[in-house]
């Protein structure tokens, strides 16, 4: 019995967590806000749509901060790369999203 | 005109114009005269060009002529060019000479506007200058510098020779020519002199040196200026010389990111953060409780002082433990007479009563504050606040700072507070929270209102009004907690000196106020200021709310009135009256009857009212200032007085309307007065609160409390009725005439 409580237990643990969370962000507070809006804007309006969210989120960007940024998202990736200072965000989004966005 | 005339005329022509070509500057001269030499010449130069054919009509010359070195001069001729050709008329029958001589066909003709450059303008020019110095030693020159070309002048001598009107040559030479005939007459007649002879080359040898000697004299001196390309110097501004310029910016910083993103990672990575929020959410809640308990900086630092050492903790347990064995076993004697003692000779003094001083308590740190309100603590009846500040009317001296104390006493511990706070400013009034017995609410002599949490370490108010805004103009005389809303906020009033009745609700972090009230009294100012009549505003003393009914509430003044109100409206008062001629200090209902209050006042008197009425039931002088009195809790018809010369003073209605039951001196000194009085709730004590910071324990003998006991026979009256059947009977010979009056002594010999 003690067994199946504490199973029932672990489960109701399992929360799914989908607040967006800034992993690593060296961007200026303001910006970083902006950055964050415009990644769950585009992640929540394209739902599996990578493509169409990391392209969205680029063009966005890229209107915003000025030309030559990049976006990935994903489930799954790895990924290393050269950025210009103080324009990297890497996040996660939905519980189950890796996004990173940086300016060449 | 036969034909081979016109033909070496052309000849001559072109011969004449290769020639001009290369010729030298200002040798105009000897190449006319060549060409005219080579007429004469050029039939012969045919025949001598060809010397195996030798045609018949070549003249025959000797040997010594032939070797005779004649110089040759180049030119360009069409030997085999036909003299006399004739073409057949079919017409005629017979041959008839062709026309067409010419032995070439005009294809194009271009005008050239090309001047040679030995021809050119400032040559000329030069060369008219000169001329003019020259004019008498060599006429040639003159003709030579007239506007004429060479090849002009040849066509003229041809057409000399020739029948004009040929069409080759441009009109206006032929119309110079005319200008010029004179001229090529006498040029003529020289080399006509000169032509046939064999001193050709001499002579002409001797013109070309006379014309270079010439020519070099033209050439030296002057050189005229560029009239093309021509600026002169003071016109030239500088040049500005344009350069290429670069510049190259650092290049924006960069950096290196390297990550790589699994799903377990996202998982990882959302319950650290999750947990982390979690903690501080925690932390937050602490730190809530740390900001209501130490808000400045200075007490924490004292708290932090405290707490660090938990050593010292434990000491102060200990020492405070201590106090209370050693204070136990001192006062022994008191605490045994708290509990068991009653006065065995009430028994023989008939109704009359007596008080046992039990413990004087003084905090040596205030003693010349006065106590100014007592309070019992709802959860323990050997406890009690006090507050001690400068009394109403008695500013602060100027050389003593104004502070005030909150206090809590316990009975246990008669020697030291259990709780000191000091304020900043006199404390004027409190009140427990009745459900919430660790909540204290305070009123300060500037005004302010506070609230203290009695349980927590901090001595920082939790709720404080803002100076500014909301909190009173005038000193706080009296606070009351009220039942809690509906949804469990905790809510209070206040009456203060500004004549404003405020209702505090305890918000999350604030209090919120709300003005229930303001005394307006319906006097004429006797002074206006200004022509401006400012109402008068009544400065309320005390407030005392309606036991059953909570809406309602009475309030007494400083100018003596009694203004009964309802919370519900704000403009209207349910009842105000004169009670008094000098200022209410207490207005207390009954405990048993909530229709019957007694009010007591600085004009020595006490006063019994019943409700709706504006008449008192009764009045009791003390000759004495009053300043409090109150309604036992345990008789409905007993009620406690204090005077400012140190007595307490007891009535008991059901025994004597008109005589004390009891009138005890507390000190004797007489620069005491009491100030307050406070009833325990369970225990028959009352504590008196004076002006030296002293609090007496007093125990009431059991005279001063009877209670009505059920008769032994008939039914079954509950204690509470009885005290009730008590009071009406005691007041009912006061009331109006046309309730029966029963004789005072009738009252007296029942019991």
């Amino acid at each position: 019995m003690e067994e199946f409580a504490d199973a029932k237990e672990d489960e109701n643990k399992k929360i799914v967590h989908t607040y967006p969370l800034v992993q690593a962000c060296d961007m200026s507070e303001e910006m970083k806000a902006e950055t964050v809006e415009v990644i769950i804007t585009a992640c929540e309006k394209y739902g599996t749509d990578y493509f169409a969210a990391a392209k969205t989120v680029k063009q966005m960007l890229d209107k915003k901060f000025g030309p030559q940024w990049n976006a990935v998202v994903g489930e799954a990736f790895g990924i290393q790369i050269t950025y210009q200072t103080n324009t990297l965000m890497y996040m996660f989004f939905g519980g189950n999203l890796g996004i990173c966005a940086w300016k060449i | 005109m036969p034909p081979k005339l016109d033909q070496t005329a052309k000849k001559a022509t072109r011969l004449s114009l290769s020639q001009s070509g290369q010729k030298k500057p200002f040798n105009k001269e000897p190449s006319r005269r060549q060409v005219k030499i080579a007429k004469p010449v050029d039939d012969v130069n045919g025949v001598q060009s060809n010397e195996s054919i030798r045609p018949d009509d070549q003249l025959k010359l000797t040997e010594e002529e032939l070797d005779e070195a004649i110089s040759n001069v180049l030119q360009v001729t069409e030997p085999p060019e036909l003299t006399a050709r004739v073409s057949y008329s079919y017409r005629d029958g017979s041959f008839v000479p062709y026309k067409n001589v010419l032995p070439f066909i005009t294809l194009i003709e271009l005008k050239s506007t090309l001047i040679h450059r030995q021809f050119a303008e400032n040559d000329i020019e030069i060369a008219l200058e000169e001329v003019k110095e020259e004019i008498d030693h060599n006429k040639e020159d003159l003709v030579s510098d007239t506007d004429e070309n060479v090849d002009g002048r040849v066509q003229e001598e041809v057409e000399e020779g020739e029948s004009e009107g040929e069409g080759d040559f441009p009109n206006e030479e032929g119309d110079q020519g005319e200008g010029g005939e004179e001229v090529d007459e006498e040029k003529t007649s020289k080399p006509k002199a000169t032509s046939d002879s064999d001193e050709e080359a001499p002579v002409a040898i001797q013109e070309e040196s006379a014309t270079n000697s010439s020519a070099k004299k033209r050439n030296a001196p002057k050189k005229l200026m560029n009239q093309f390309n021509f600026f002169e110097r003071c016109a030239l501004t500088e040049e500005i010389i344009l350069r290429e310029k670069e510049v190259q910016t650092t290049p924006p910083t960069k950096n290196d990111f390297c990550t790589y993103v699994t799903q377990w990672i996202i998982y990882d990575a959302y319950n650290e953060d999750f947990s982390k929020q979690q903690e501080e959410k925690e932390k937050e809640k602490k730190d809530k409780i740390a900001v209501h308990a130490s808000k400045k900086s200075v007490n924490k630092k004292k708290q932090n002082d405290v707490t660090e050492d938990q050593t010292e903790k434990n000491m102060l347990i200990t020492a405070k433990f201590l106090e209370r064995i050693i204070n136990l076993n001192t006062m022994d004697a008191i605490a045994q007479d708290f509990r068991y003692y009653e006065d065995p000779s009430d028994q023989f003094r008939g109704r009359d009563g007596t008080l046992l001083p039990l413990w004087t308590m003084t905090y040596d740190k205030a003693d010349n504050l006065y106590v100014t309100d007592i309070s019992w603590s709802p959860d323990y009846f050997d406890m009690f606040a006090v507050t001690l500040g400068t009394s109403q009317g008695h500013l602060p001296l100027t050389d003593s700072p104004d502070v005030g104390y909150v206090c809590l006493w316990s009975l246990k511990n008669p020697s030291y507070p259990e709780y000191i706070n000091q304020t900043h400013c006199g404390a004027m009034c409190l009140d427990f929270h009745r459900n919430h017995g660790f909540l204290l609410a305070v009123g300060f002599h500037d005004g302010h209102l506070a609230v203290y949490n009695v349980s927590l370490p901090t001595k920082e108010a939790q709720y404080m009004t803002d100076a500014v805004n909301t909190k009173h103009m005038a000193c706080v005389r009296q606070v009351v907690w009220v039942k809690d809303l509906p949804d469990g906020e905790l809510n209070f009033y206040s009456i203060s000196e500004d004549g404003t009745v405020c209702n505090w609700l305890l918000m999350q972090s604030e209090m919120s106020k709300t003005i229930i009230v303001t005394l307006v009294l319906d006097i004429e100012p006797q002074i206006t200021l200004g022509g401006i009549s400012e109402t008068l505003i009544g400065r309320g003393t005390t407030i005392a709310f309606h036991p059953e009914n909570s809406g309602i509430y009475l309030v007494g003044t400083n100018e003596g009135y009694i203004f009964k109100c309802n919370t519900e409206w704000s403009s209207f008062f349910m009842q105000k009256f004169k009670a008094h001629e000098m200022s209410v200090y207490r207005i207390d209902y009954n405990k048993y009857d909530p229709n019957i209050y007694l009010s007591c006042s600085g004009d020595c008197t006490v006063k019994v009212w019943e409700d709706k009425s504006d008449i008192p039931l009764l009045i009791f002088d003390l000759m004495w200032s009053v300043s409090d009195a109150l309604w036992s809790p345990f008789s409905s018809t007993v009620f406690g007085v204090i005077t400012e010369d140190c007595d307490v003073v007891f009535y008991d209605l059901d025994a004597d309307k008109y005589k004390n039951i009891c009138r005890q001196p507390i000190q004797p000194e007489s620069q005491y007065q009491l100030t307050k009085l406070a009833f325990n709730w369970r225990m028959p004590v009352i504590i008196v609160g004076s002006s030296k910071s002293t609090i007496v324990a007093l125990k009431m003998s059991p005279n001063l409390r009877l209670i009505m006991k059920p008769p032994k026979k008939g039914k079954h009256y509950t204690t509470q009725m009885l005290e009730l059947e008590k009071l009406h009977k005691a007041l009912d010979s006061t009331r109006e005439p046309d309730t029966l009056v029963v004789p005072a002594d009738d009252d007296t010999t029942d019991s």
